[in-house]
């Protein structure tokens, strides 16, 4: 039968994040594997080919979920399926949950990680809006180096991050602000062609409400741009204003969304622009209703 | 590069010398000669490769067989034991949950990981879990009514404390 192969590499099992690492700083082209899922494509269909694969899929602990203060690590190898299923970050960040139970189908999310998803950077990917939403931080290491940059810095362009080839994604950092009294609410809203493909557009809505105002207002645009970006002039407009649908459609009628919209296969930019407002008010309606106590 | 790996697959082990590149898939199919997994799309959408690999499935297409090392893999030909046919597969056979057969491996895989995982799924837990398992010939229906009986039949037997199997359940069909 004939088969998609891919082109020959060199394989090595790391066993810890120090023997990737030095593995990683050994050879040019060499590539990180953790669960594959979108590697493996690439390279078969000749999209990539490095030289030497190094697996992390291996490395004990890596995928481990771990809480630090009020907030949470999450561990590189951590799956989609493992992050979903989390009783640790639904309650604490149940947006999180509710983007990773929206990649791919069941299959990829067993095998797939959140580390492998946002060092491929898809720019359709679920991480990126979510994990720049919530001011997560990247923890990347090298054999020579640490650092920690935020979400919003991570991403540069459609597959296109700031790691440099010896480094790799280590956890992701959420900090958790303390609850100010207000009602937090939060919706992760994907629109895909089918469920299981990536998305057209996606949205991460992060609300605070007090006396049935807006205190705080996050929304985070993925898959319409190179890379994600927060409606800062959406959150700006509404702050101080009733949390209501009249006000949520309008300042959705009125997004910004610049000249940089992503026109491919799937939807053109003025369909992309269309499914974005809609999606926008959507997601905030359900933010709003789940921090009200409506839904 | 070549490495020697060892797999567990239906509870059989098998060691062998493979190439680096060599997937999984080609691996379950041309080396340890189980063939009843398929190979579908050759890209990782239609799930007709899936298999059931240290109780999750998974797409044996998306997973290198040297990363499989040390793995407990389920495929098809594990599923009917020496008392008679898994209840998943005499449900597909009643319902007529079978049309051409090249997806049904592998959607009864996906089956299989499910009802460990939710013994008594809805319809919509059902579809949700087969959503990466293509069938072209649009049988659906019955595959979602063949799963769900099953998970019943299964139910009533671990009630009963039987094994769910037997010649008896397959004249049922």
């Amino acid at each position: 039968m004939y088969t998609l192969t891919p082109p020959k590499f060199d394989y090595k099992r790391a066993s810890s994040v120090e023997e990737a690492c030095k593995l990683l700083a050994a050879t040019d082209g060499t590539k990180v594997i953790a669960g594959g899922q979108s590697l493996l494509v690439a390279m078969r269909l000749r999209l990539a080919s490095p030289a030497v694969l190094v697996d992390i899929g291996h490395i004990s602990g890596l995928g481990n979920i771990s809480e630090e203060g009020m907030g949470l690590n999450i561990g590189a190898t951590c799956t989609h399926s493992k992050l979903a299923r989390s009783k640790e970050v639904m309650e604490r960040f149940p947006i999180l949950c509710e983007a990773a139970a929206r990649v791919g189908d069941e299959q990829v999310r067993n095998r797939g990680t959140i580390g492998g998803s946002i060092s491929h950077a898809d720019p359709a990917g679920n991480y990126a809006p979510v994990l720049t939403a919530l001011n997560a931080k990247i923890a990347l290491v090298s054999a020579s180096n640490r650092r920690t940059i935020a979400a919003s810095n991570f991403f540069e362009g459609p597959y296109t991050t700031v790691l440099n080839g010896d480094e790799l994604v280590e956890k992701v950092i959420l900090e958790k602000k303390p609850s100010s009294g207000t009602r937090e609410g939060h919706s992760f809203m994907k629109f895909s062609t089918m469920p299981q493909e990536f998305a057209t557009v996606n949205v991460a809505s992060i609300v605070a409400i007090k006396d049935g105002k807006f205190e705080e207002v996050t929304v985070a645009l993925g898959a319409l741009l190179p890379k994600p970006r927060i409606m800062a002039e959406l959150g700006e407009s509404l702050m101080g204003k009733a949390a209501s649908a009249e006000n949520i459609r309008q300042a959705s009628q009125e997004l910004h969304l610049g000249s940089e919209i992503i026109s491919d296969y799937k939807a053109s930019a003025q369909y992309r622009t269309h499914i974005a407002k809609v999606l926008v008010a959507r997601s905030l309606l359900t933010a709003v209703n789940r921090a009200t106590g409506a839904e | 590069m070549n490495r020697s790996i060892n797999i567990k697959i239906n509870g059989k082990s098998y060691s062998d010398v493979v190439e680096d590149r060599l997937l999984l898939v080609n691996y379950i199919r041309d080396v340890a000669g189980l063939t009843g997994t398929h190979m579908g799309c050759d890209t990782g959408h239609c799930g007709a490769c899936t298999i059931v690999m240290n109780g999750e499935a998974v797409k044996s297409c998306l997973i290198l067989a040297v990363q499989a090392e040390g793995a407990s893999v389920e495929t098809v030909e594990g599923m009917a034991s020496e008392t008679g046919l898994h209840p998943l597969q005499v449900s597909f056979r009643k319902n007529f949950a079978v049309q051409c057969g090249f997806c049904t491996a592998g959607i009864l895989m996906s089956a299989l990981a499910l009802l460990r995982n939710n013994p008594e799924p809805n319809s919509e837990d059902i579809s949700k879990a087969l959503t990466g398992n293509i069938c072209r010939c649009e049988g659906y229906p019955n595959i979602v009514k063949a799963i769900e009986e099953a998970s019943l039949v299964m139910k009533a037997a671990k009630d009963l404390g039987r094994e769910p199997r037997g010649k008896e359940n397959e004249k049922e069909g």
